[in-house]
């Protein structure tokens, strides 16, 4: 009995059926709190995922393991951002020079930052090569934090926090400096907070969402393809 | 036909490695993939029902498919003892920092729409 036990907590579907469930229980508290940041699913469900497996004494990389379809599952849904772009492709002509302009700017300044932190802070070079992606999605920043000699573990944890703090506390900000211009609140939250800003983005508007999908796209392809030059001239 | 447009996405998402291997850059697969079907969206001028019966419950609940990667956080390791002070840094702090800067900056080059109707 004590094995069967074992067994069916070290399983892809006791993964799956925790993941889900506390997923949609923490997703309902959302929709009622009227979406409030703090109340985001992301944050309860995996905190509450992570008591869990401390508390049953289950090993992480079994867990990340067994929930890998979510992983994959997040392939098809990236290509799926095309269709929101789609439908919003009358507004994003009109502005396409300055969302490219933005892209570059934004992920540049949003890179510098974090990189001027972590130095100030005493990082080690291992560290710093592991944030420097920090502001594109996990698949992505993984490989580019091991391409640079850092860590992917780092990199893929330090991604999340970003994406959280996008989620907390975009909204808030946004107020505070009066932007109230949905297609900017969107792209910002999809540059600096990359996929987690972009579901963030969808709760305010499809608008926003669309805005945040293309705001995530292009930094993801810009810092792919720019960060390897610029690390390989300065260091 | 929602399975349909789930395979599109798919096809897409190996057009966008097949891409990617043959750009030999490391923007991912599905991101090229995104940027392909919406060139072919764009070309082709409308969309399939079974694309946006497979795209709404994705991308509704992305959120989901961030959790395991997310659990990661609190199980950083030993090994990374003395370096927390730096990620929180920068991982927290310069994201606040580059939210302000980036919503500014977006605010500034973005014309507004109220503008146009005015």
């Amino acid at each position: 009995m004590l094995e069967f036990t074992r067994q069916l907590l070290d399983s892809p579907l006791f993964a799956l059926t925790l993941t889900v469930g506390l997923f949609l229980g923490f997703n309902a508290m959302y929709q009622r709190g009227q979406r409030h940041p703090l109340l985001h699913p992301l944050i309860w469900s995996s905190t509450a995922v992570a008591l869990v497996l401390k508390g049953l004494d289950i090993d992480y990389r079994h867990y990340f393991a067994h929930t890998e379809i979510l992983m994959f599952m997040l392939g098809p849904a990236t290509v799926a951002l095309a269709v929101p772009l789609f439908q919003q492709l009358r507004r994003i002509r009109s502005m396409l020079m300055g969302t490219l302009l933005s892209t570059v700017v934004g992920a540049a300044l949003a890179t510098v930052t974090a990189v001027i932190m972590a130095y100030l802070a005493g990082a080690n070079e291992s560290t710093l090569m592991s944030l420097l992606p920090k502001t594109v999605t996990t698949p992505i920043s993984y490989a580019l934090a091991e391409e640079l000699g850092g860590s992917g573990t780092v990199a893929a944890a330090a991604v999340m926090v970003t994406g959280l703090t996008g989620v907390i506390f975009g909204p808030p900000i946004f107020k505070w400096l009066g932007i109230k211009d949905e297609r900017v609140m969107g792209f910002t939250l999809g540059v600096v907070s990359h996929g987690t800003g972009t579901t963030r983005a969808f709760d305010i508007s499809p608008v926003a969402g669309a805005f945040a999908s293309l705001g995530m796209g292009l930094t993801g392809a810009f810092i792919a393809v720019a960060l390897p030059l610029i690390v390989v001239w300065f260091f | 036909m929602w399975l349909k447009g789930f395979a599109t996405l798919l096809l897409f998402q190996c057009l966008g490695e097949i891409l990617k291997h043959a750009l030999a850059i490391l923007v991912p697969g599905p991101v090229l993939g995104m940027f392909l079907l919406f060139v072919y969206l764009v070309v082709r001028g409308e969309m399939s029902e079974g694309l946006q019966q497979a795209s709404s419950p994705l991308i509704q609940n992305l959120a989901l498919l961030f959790v395991p990667t997310t659990v990661g956080i609190y199980f950083l390791g030993k090994g990374f003892d003395g370096q927390w002070t730096a990620f929180v840094l920068a991982s927290f702090v310069g994201t606040l920092v580059a939210l302000v800067v980036v919503g500014l900056a977006l605010k500034a080059i973005i014309p507004s729409e109220d503008d146009k109707h005015a």
